[in-house]
């Protein structure tokens, strides 16, 4: 605990030293960023805009999650629509979801929609192939128990097929989060928002209110902290048995 | 009164393509109940494939299995896999990995969890049963994959090299292990093994299978004192045991 706290400190003296080496537009000290914060925090549109960011990547991650995991289930249990989709899946999945944005912006205008959508697109993509993964890897010894003994197929599906692709499954939502996150902000900048914490960054910038664009990098790196963290922890809860050699 | 009777089982793989491999070709076997046949043979002389078929898992051309002279489909089998661990549900808790198997349709979930409680504690066997599998052992991993077969009293027992990855020490264990429960369960068990330390220590018989298509190379009784004790393995009679099995075994692998 003690040198977790170490670090921390390591972190703002190296800030603090380099901010004295350089302009301070460009790197405010530490002080005065977190004196900011303590100016915005006492805004109510600050709390709007971490929640906003918030609610979007949320919500744009469970959708593509649901969307990722039934598409994934298809495509791992039927071979031949597996092999139809796989070069489809596989290229759509390299295109950046970020060079999608102008077409989003015809599709679904600039509103909340679109910003939902492109969170769900980049988790679905991730969360799909990691499902098929799942399915493509559940034991043959497993699947075997359950002929032997005669599984009907949904005990065959909730007690071992599910199971066996959730850790899979869990990992994709994992690496989703960070990336719903990283395109939810990307569009916050660029996608005509009034709000959220994209929105601040670059509006802050643009009139060189560098500690705010700095208290805003700062609380995207908590939130984005905080939802891994917490989605460690409902890892760490619901598949507890997963790596412990079996 | 025998068992199990294999009558002129046929069985080929890729039937259907160029070259089509005849495993079985008019197999036959008998097997004496509630006794345990060991079965040894060198990779590939067809000792899976004839687990796979007993069990119902693949299909045979000809012949016929009868178990107490029904079809093996409509008798209950049990199977102990050489992965013991990777057979066993690492998200149920123990008790679970016993129930969802549990040939007992009639009882709800928690009748269920008493039942398996009592049918261990009636025979002495100690298992934490609220934990999961990756918390135990590997000799209680071990116990609750045998636990699970023995517990549904199936008519016949496959095991496929069920200690094949063990330590040697573990194994002399185990194999204790499995006779104890045999002993308080009998049953048929059918052990497929490539040790034949192994299948004379463990076994009333060792057939030992070779060519392909798979023949007998020879059938030998094990008259051997029970229960068996890692002491055994140093005794003439287990030596004059081993040598015979050995030697139908070398008469099997003639180019080794």
């Amino acid at each position: 605990m003690r040198l977790y706290i170490l670090g921390i400190i390591i972190v703002f003296v190296i800030w603090e030293l380099l901010s004295l080496s350089v302009n301070r537009i460009f790197l405010p000290s530490p002080w005065a960023v977190i004196n900011n914060l303590i100016v915005l925090a006492q805004t109510p549109g600050l709390y709007v805009d971490i929640w906003v960011t918030f609610e979007r990547t949320i919500v744009g991650l469970s959708f593509g999650t649901v969307a990722g995991v039934v598409a994934g289930t298809l495509l791992g249990s039927f071979r031949a629509l597996y092999q139809t989709m796989r070069l489809p899946v596989d290229f759509i999945r390299s295109i950046p979801a970020t060079a999608l944005f102008p077409l989003f912006i015809v599709l679904f205008g600039l509103g909340d929609t679109v910003k939902i959508f492109v969170a769900a697109w980049a988790a679905c993509l991730i969360v799909l192939v990691n499902t098929l993964y799942g399915f493509q890897n559940i034991s043959q010894t497993r699947l075997l128990v359950g002929k032997l003994k005669k599984f009907s197929f949904r005990k065959t599906v909730c007690l071992i097929i599910l199971p066996s692709a959730l850790p899979y499954i869990a990992a994709g939502i994992r690496v989703s989060l960070s990336f719903s996150l990283i395109v939810e902000l990307v569009a916050e900048m660029f996608l005509g928002s009034q709000n959220g914490l994209g929105h601040r960054i670059f509006a802050a910038s643009s009139v060189l209110a560098m500690e705010e664009v700095y208290v805003g990098i700062l609380l995207i790196g908590i939130l984005g902290y905080v939802l891994n963290s917490l989605m460690l922890l409902i890892e760490h809860k619901i598949i507890h048995w997963s790596g412990k050699g079996s | 009164m025998p068992n199990l009777t294999i009558t002129n089982l046929t069985k080929t793989y890729n039937a259907q393509s160029k070259n089509p491999q005849l495993v079985f070709d008019n197999f036959s076997l008998e097997i004496k109940s509630n006794i345990i046949v060991a079965v040894v043979g060198a990779n590939g002389c067809g000792k899976t494939t004839l687990l796979n078929c007993l069990a119902g898992l693949i299909p045979f051309e000809l012949g016929g299995i009868k178990i107490n002279d029904k079809d093996n489909h409509n008798i209950k089998i049990g199977f102990v896999f050489q992965n013991y661990r990777e057979s066993l549900l690492p998200w149920l808790k123990n008790i679970d990995n016993v129930a969802c198997t549990l040939e007992q349709p009639t009882l709800s979930k928690l009748e269920k969890h008493v039942y398996i409680k009592n049918w261990a504690a009636k025979r002495n066997i100690v298992l934490p049963w609220s934990s999961y599998p990756y918390q135990c052992s590997g000799g209680q991993q071990q116990l609750l994959a045998l636990v699970r077969e023995f517990i549904n009293r199936p008519k016949l027992l496959l095991m496929d090299e069920p200690f094949t990855a063990l330590d040697y020490e573990k194994r002399l264990a185990w194999r204790q292990q499995l006779e104890l429960l045999w002993q308080k369960c009998p049953t048929t068990i059918i052990l497929v093994s490539h040790d034949i330390e192994e299948a004379v220590y463990l076994a009333d018989e060792v057939v030992v299978l070779g060519n392909k298509p798979t023949q007998i190379f020879g059938r030998h009784l094990i008259n051997l004192p029970r229960p068996r004790t890692p002491d055994l393995l140093q005794s003439e009679m287990f030596f004059k045991c081993h040598r015979s099995v050995l030697q139908s075994f070398l008469q099997a692998n003639p180019t080794l």
